[in-house]
């Protein structure tokens, strides 16, 4: 604050002056008084404000960095587009890190939100990417019935919703042939996943008993994926849908024993792509050759199974498989309009696809070191012989500190020579993590 | 010499409390716990019985220091492991599914917080009888 009576200012100016700087003063200094009090008030007020948002916040979080390379496999041969393909450099990847905010403005309200910072973002020359995972506010009926809004998971099987957490699961990454299709094939419509990661919409989930067991349930609505246009623009689906079609998640486990849970889930969806060109007669559409519009949706339907079972207290076994589905529908138009209403059904197309996992895992060394091994197996298009994709991931877990893991394991991938992405190229590389969760 | 008195009763009490039962539960909501019922304080501290009867939310927490009667205390109440216990919980908070129990390292630390925090219930492996004065609290046997 200016102190007016001591100022050199002052000394130097005459009385009328004075006079007139002193009236100054005193108006100054009752408004500064009274600026001061509201600031004090207001610095009071959201003390308290800030220590009640304080005890109704948890904060989380999770941070994963890795490093991959390719040990065995031809190197130009197993370079392929659409993702997947191993590190033939050895890279280290600063995969990401999150944070988890759970707020509790009410005892029966909870907002949740996990924000992502992926693999060393940097959005002014487009590197990594910031993600929200899911934001969402979940009012508490009861146990058995609590309604969701927002971003979510999409709750199916047992790696959706954890496959960012790398903490939170025994491997590196989460098992491609059940969630990560476009790792599996090229084709445009095999490699369409048995459900997306993410969707924006309404659940309703909960939690009871059922002959004495415990089980939970969700059942979600989102607006479904959204696939590219004819323009190469993918739009927001978590802003707006591109059809009237709603999609539907749904999956309950149940614990029969203490030790062993089994679930299910489902998924249907119906995703729009609006494309030009010429549409063969078996199915599929050329599009160097015509000119004309075409409106290709798919309806998904997939069905998963899932379980984990700890045998004993160091050794534990978790398995989920998945069929799906995907059935494809095409519709001639002349004009980008029709195409868009998707009128008539012209053509059609059944993919069915399946994808499994298997780890047995085994907790040596007391309790920090886990020893691993996932067998995982995707067929994308089952009528297709010879289409298979086979991965074998033993490894191992060392917990250094709480929660902070260290992951050794080899990824050795096994395909078949009509798969549209490997063409029976084989490898495998070396994968390393480490992971902490706080 | 009252006052040594008074500290040797107290101990004498503190370890009688220790050894005869399996831990507390500190909390103000001893009624809703149906009598120390495994599936209630399993559904509590597994985070799905989430609002106490009159509608506060329930916060768990539980002292970690005892490791192995924490151990025994989730194995016999979840079926769990301590391990397992906080992988369960890992996976729950990363997934959007809750907020995981408070831990604590000190059995004091734990008591202020299950007298300071509404709707909280709190594990304690052992606790002496002036710590848990003015509490309500349940003997796990």
């Amino acid at each position: 604050m200016i102190r007016f009576k001591d100022s050199l200012f002052l000394r130097k100016h005459s009385p009328i002056r004075l006079i007139n700087l002193t009236v100054i003063y005193h108006t100054l200094t009752k408004e500064i008084s009274l600026v001061r009090k509201l600031i004090l008030l207001l610095s009071f007020a959201s003390l308290i404000f800030a220590s009640e948002w304080y005890k109704k916040t948890t904060i989380n979080g999770y941070f994963s960095h890795e490093f991959e390379r390719l040990i065995d496999g031809d190197k130009k041969k197993t370079q392929v587009s659409g993702g997947g393909s191993p590190d033939t450099l050895g890279s280290y990847d600063a995969d990401s890190f999150d944070l988890v905010f759970n707020f509790q403005p009410t005892d029966r309200v909870r907002m949740a939100m996990d924000i992502g910072f992926e693999h060393g973002t940097y959005s002014e020359i487009d590197k990594g990417g910031l993600v929200v995972e899911y934001a969402f506010a979940e009012y508490a009926i009861s146990d058995l019935f609590k309604i969701r809004a927002g971003k979510m998971f999409v709750p199916f099987g047992i790696y959706n919703e954890i496959h960012t957490a790398k903490p939170s699961f025994v491997q590196v990454k989460e098992p491609t042939p059940t969630n990560k299709m476009y790792f599996i094939s090229n084709d445009d419509y095999e490699m369409i996943g048995f459900f997306p990661r993410w969707g924006a919409g309404l659940a309703v989930l909960g939690n009871g008993h059922i002959a004495d067991k415990p089980f939970d349930y969700i059942i979600m609505t989102d607006n479904g994926e959204r696939e590219y246009d004819e323009s190469g623009k993918r739009g927001n689906e978590f802003d707006k849908d591109d059809n009237e079609e709603k999609a539907y998640t749904a999956r309950i486990r149940y614990n029969p024993t203490r030790d062993w849970q089994i679930g299910a889930s489902f998924r249907t969806d119906r995703i729009g792509i609006y494309e030009k060109g010429k549409l063969g007669d078996d199915g599929i559409v050329d599009k160097s050759k015509d000119k004309q519009y075409y409106a290709t949706h798919g309806d998904i339907l997939s069905y998963g199974l899932q379980s984990t079972w700890n045998i004993t207290d160091t050794v534990a076994l978790e398995a989920e498989y998945i069929y799906g589905t995907y059935k494809i529908k095409e519709a001639k138009y002349t004009t980008k309009n029709e195409a868009t209403l998707g009128i008539d059904e012209f053509k059609g197309q059944t993919i069915k696809r399946y994808g499994y996992s298997i780890m047995p895992t085994w907790l040596v060394d007391g309790d920090k070191t886990t020893l691993y091994f996932m067998y995982a197996e995707a067929d994308p298009n089952i009528k297709k012989s010879q289409n298979k994709v086979r991965i074998y991931q033993p490894g191992v877990n060392i917990e250094l500190d709480t929660q902070f893991h260290l992951k050794l394991e080899l990824y050795n991938v096994q395909t078949e020579k009509n798969n549209t992405k490997w063409k029976g190229v084989d490898y495998t590389e070396f994968r390393s993590s480490l992971s902490f969760g706080f | 010499m009252k006052n040594i008195f008074k500290s040797l009763l107290i101990s004498f009490l503190f370890v009688v409390f220790a050894e005869a039962n399996q831990g507390v539960l500190i909390t103000n909501y001893t009624d809703d716990l149906n009598g120390g019922q495994t599936k209630r304080i399993e559904s509590i501290f597994l985070g799905s019985f989430s609002n106490w009867s009159d509608g506060t939310k329930v916060i768990v927490g539980y002292v970690s220091s005892d490791q192995a009667k924490a151990e025994e205390f989730f194995k016999e109440y979840t079926g769990y492991t301590l391990k397992r216990y906080q992988k369960y919980w890992v996976k729950r908070v990363f997934s959007g599914y809750g907020t995981a129990p408070k831990i604590f390292k000190d059995t004091k630390e734990a008591v202020e917080f299950a007298k300071s925090t509404p709707g909280s219930i709190v594990y304690l492996p052992e606790a002496s009888v002036t710590m848990l004065e003015g509490s309500s609290y349940l003997l796990l046997r």
